[in-house]
């Protein structure tokens, strides 16, 4: 039996402590965000926040992470209490066909935790990682760029309460005395 | 019948309606509406006007899209064409996935497949037809029970007025059941669109999809559902001759292993256990023909052919013959690899069979395809199978076909509960549908003023079509055919276009898009058995590089400048003629920064113009790509944010392919495995990436492929700019 931190609470689970966490975390637990890709650590679409650090999940055996915390992108922030990275992606339109996004997501929010205002040189070293099939690598960018902003500021990129229409303006206006 | 036909791959199904003897293969979109009963997804609580619509008493708007949403943004688009006609925002309509039925075929093709950029520019009139004739009959449901004119009605935000008068639309919907559908239908006039050609929102699925709450075919949830993995033959297409389990059932959590038609399955609890006891498992294989093709041979194979004289694909003047009356010529060989999709999510199918019915969740590009294998694989009639279609993790052609389908469906029939079979990596890259190589012939003619007089094309290679064809004959073909002739159709059978019919994938886009007198395309089959499958942009994914490379060749022989000498070949009111020009002006053409060289090139595809400029350094022989300007000319522009976004898409996704992208084969095993050593571009080699949209009042045409084409003959001819040396093989390497 392996303890650890999911999403805020204590979790116990018996799978074999060699089953990557990745597969624990889908089959075992039912949180289907995160996302099988190359099963070898070379895509990113598994990652995770392992104490606040991006970790590849599928090839990190359960047994490694007993009493850690563990975040996935059910945890980072939920459709109504977005994370500022989240409301980013959705305010720029990162997502296509969306399967390496929650990797994305992690992995950028685990970037700016550390990095609070990341240079593109640090953006590119720290996000090659995860693979985008879709080729949204200049949106990623940009979006990690404006939730670094926003952080710092405390803006609201994206509220889905919010008429889509009021809250992509509102968000341009706060936004028009920024460079591009 | 020797003479090829020039059309794209949407017209198979028509061709295939000529070559199988005049048979119907499908039924057209209807558009005349009978009983609402007839409609798939009739729901008690909502009126349903056609296959597309409902509305709700409460007011809600439920729209079930027919194609699926693979990240090229249909969903988003469709949903705003919805939207225009009812005026409301798209973000307020509940979007589902359409699965199988005849109301949701593409119009034109009989099948329901998402492919061929084709979503949008056949539907764009259908659908808005369809939401304004909802709109239509609850005005006049509310113009009846309120005794005034349609005309002193307005409808908005889900609501209708008159005066101060107002209520939602779900207060007519019974009474709008009840009306007869309209003749006609105006549409919203230019003026008066809110929605289209504008971006007020973001993607209406990227909230979903920025929180994991987007549900992808690998993410279905089965009560009582079993994960499966499936052991293959290291060569496509061996068979089983015996096995040894070594103890791969007695594994904790293993509820059954199977042989399929295909290999050896280990069903478990969980997809780990499944893993892991497949390992143990020992296969003596029954090697096909493929295993004695490798890929230094087939190179060879290729350059043989193209001394054949191969059939003619296109003629035009005098063709090739007129290379001898020209002041110079210049000819060269231009080459392609195989190319594998390498969607992030692996392939994979959950089924359920249940009697003499069974569900299916398939994140697919064809459902009704996808249908019929599960039909033919499970033992079921067509009509008791019912598709789920997910979202897609990545399309790109690959979920056009079901292997993986026929699969699951071979393992659900044995184990008889509810499976989910899921690809590894290796998997995924060792079994694909893969691009065709394709080696070409290229040779021009100039006059005296560097015109161009003849343009003449010959390519081996793979066709698509036979393999096609293969998996899908019993979908194509009505169901009454006896199994010969669908085995003379298929490629299990006669081998339809080996030897009498050019299939229009194998050489499109290698000869339309200047104006020359003279032209000749000839193609020679080579065919070693790898299956072949349909990848972003198909057969523009080769023929950009080989035309555009070459034009760009003859414009330095002849000392023109590039962008100068395509215009020339184009007429003044030529769509790709502006695209060209707006790409050279942004991008600043002839004014290169320092270190940096511009290379450009357009293509036509699927009714589309791009042409893209690349900004390239070469530095110790490593090509790096610092900027792309791209102009594109699609039509009237639906949301233009989703276009510069696949514009985007296909520059990178077309990248990879140019600085990457290898397949390659050793006694028919393919080499490649992972992302490892089957690499793709990541964040620190994505070049910044401009695109221009060309405002135009044509009828909207798709974005999904055509961002993809120019990129590497734009990037190739930009390194011939830096370096002078001219590279004609992909991926495209300095050593």
């Amino acid at each position: 039996m392996i303890r650890f931190r999911l999403n805020g609470e204590t979790v116990t689970t018996d799978a074999p402590a060699d089953t990557p966490l990745l597969w624990v975390i889908r089959e075992y637990f039912q949180l289907t965000g995160s996302k099988f890709g190359c099963g070898k650590g070379l895509c990113g679409a598994c990652t995770m926040h392992m104490n606040g650090n991006a970790v590849r999940t599928c090839v990190l055996p359960v047994a490694a992470v007993a009493d850690a915390e563990i975040t996935t992108i059910e945890g980072l922030g939920q459709p109504d209490n977005l994370h500022i990275v989240q409301q980013a992606w959705v305010h720029h339109n990162v997502p296509q066909c969306g399967y390496c996004q929650p990797g994305q997501i992690m992995s950028a929010s685990a970037l700016l935790a550390q990095n609070p205002n990341p240079s593109d040189e640090d953006i590119d070293q720290f996000m090659s990682g995860n693979i985008c099939r879709c080729g949204t690598y200049p949106r990623i960018k940009s979006a990690i760029k404006a939730a670094a902003k926003a952080q710092s500021s405390g803006v609201v990129l994206f509220d889905p309460n919010q008429p889509v229409s009021a809250a992509a303006n509102a968000e341009s206006n706060a936004m028009s005395g920024g460079a591009a | 019948m020797s003479k090829a036909i020039s059309s794209n791959r949407r017209d198979f199904l028509k061709m295939m309606g000529i070559t199988g003897g005049g048979l119907v293969l499908g039924v057209p979109l209807s558009g005349c509406a009978s009983a609402q009963s007839r409609f798939p997804y009739a729901a008690e609580d909502a009126w349903q006007a056609d296959a597309f619509l409902q509305v709700t008493p409460s007011n809600q708007v439920r729209f079930f899209v027919p194609q699926a949403e693979m990240g090229q943004g249909v969903n988003m688009g469709l949903t705003t064409l919805i939207a225009e006609e009812l005026n409301m925002d798209p973000a307020t309509i509940e979007v589902r996935t359409a699965g199988i039925h005849k109301d949701y075929g593409v119009p034109g093709y009989g099948i329901q497949v998402t492919g061929g950029s084709a979503s949008i520019r056949v539907r764009y009139e259908p659908l808005r037809q369809s939401a304004a004739q909802v709109r239509e009959l609850l005005l006049q449901a509310a113009s009846l029970r309120w005794g005034v004119s349609k005309n002193q009605l307005s409808m908005a935000d889900a609501k209708i007025s008159s005066g101060d008068r107002t209520e939602g639309i779900g207060a007519f919907v019974v009474d709008a059941a009840e009306l007869p559908a309209p003749e006609s239908v105006e549409l919203k006039p230019d003026s008066e669109l809110r929605w289209i050609g504008r971006d007020r929102g973001p993607r209406i699925d990227a909230l979903a999809k920025a929180t994991g709450t987007a549900d992808f075919g690998i993410d279905a949830k089965i009560p009582g559902m079993k994960k499966a993995a499936l052991l293959r033959s290291p060569v496509a297409g061996g068979k089983v001759l015996s096995f040894a389990l070594n103890g791969a059932d007695q594994q904790a959590g293993v509820h059954k292993v199977v042989e399929i038609f295909n290999g050896v399955a280990v069903v478990a609890e969980h997809y780990w256990q499944a893993r892991k006891a497949l390992e143990q498992i020992e296969v003596k294989w029954e090697l096909p023909a493929l295993s004695s093709v490798s890929s230094d041979a087939l190179g060879e194979t290729m350059a043989e052919a193209l001394n054949e004289e191969g059939q003619e694909a296109h003629k035009q003047g005098e063709g090739a013959k007129a290379l001898r009356e020209a002041a110079s010529t210049l000819s060269a060989r231009y080459e392609a690899p195989f190319l594998a999709h390498a969607t992030m999510e692996p392939m994979n199918c959950t089924v359920h069979m249940q009697g003499d019915r069974a569900e299916a969740w398939v994140p697919t590009q064809a459902p009704d395809l996808a249908g019929n294998l599960v039909s033919e694989y499970g033992g079921i009639d067509r009509d008791k199978v019912q598709v789920h279609s997910t979202y897609l993790g990545g399309g790109f052609g690959r979920r056009a076909f079901h292997d993986f389908v026929a699969e699951a469906t071979a393992i659900a029939r044995k184990v008889k509960v509810p499976v989910q079979l899921t690809w590894s990596r290796e998997d995924d890259t060792r079994n694909d549908y893969y691009r065709p190589a394709a080696t070409v012939d290229l040779a021009a003619g100039l006059d005296e003023q560097g015109q161009l007089q003849t343009w003449s094309a010959k390519r081996a290679g793979a066709n698509i079509m036979p393999y096609m064809l293969d998996q899908n004959a019993g979908a194509l073909l009505p169901e009454f055919l006896p199994d010969g002739m669908v085995d003379w159709v298929s490629k299990r059978g006669y081998g339809l276009f080996k030897n009498w019919l050019v299939d229009p994938s194998s050489v499109e886009g290698l000869y339309e898009d200047y104006d020359v007198p003279n032209k000749e395309v000839r193609h020679v089959t080579v065919d070693v058995g790898i299956r072949t499958g349909y990848w972003r942009s198909v057969g523009h994914s080769f023929t950009g590089f080989f035309k555009e490379s070459f034009m760009d060749e003859l414009a330095h022989a002849s000392e023109q400048d590039p962008l100068a000498f395509r215009l020339r070949h184009l007429p003044a009111d030529s769509r790709l003629r502006k695209v060209l020009e707006a790409a050279a002006q942004k991008a600043g053409w002839g004014q290169p920064k320092n270190g940096r060289f511009l290379g450009i090139a357009a293509q036509e595809s699927f009714e589309s113009f791009v042409a893209e400029v690349a900004e390239v350094s070469v530095e110790n022989g490593q090509i790096r790509v610092h900027k792309v300007t791209c102009a594109v000319d699609c039509g009237k522009v639906i949301n233009p944010d989703i276009v510069r976004s696949q514009m985007e898409s296909g520059v990178n996704f077309g990248l990879t392919a140019a600085l990457y992208g290898e397949i390659t084969f050793a006694n028919g095993e393919v080499q490649q495995s992972n992302f490892h050593d089957y690499p793709m571009l990541r964040m620190n080699e994505s070049p910044e990436i401009d695109v221009v949209l060309i405002d135009s009042d044509e009828h909207p045409t798709g974005v999904g492929e055509p961002g993809l084409p120019p990129i590497a003959p734009a990037v190739a001819n930009a390194v011939f700019a830096a370096t002078g040396t001219r590279l004609r093989s992909m991926p495209l390497r300095l050593s």
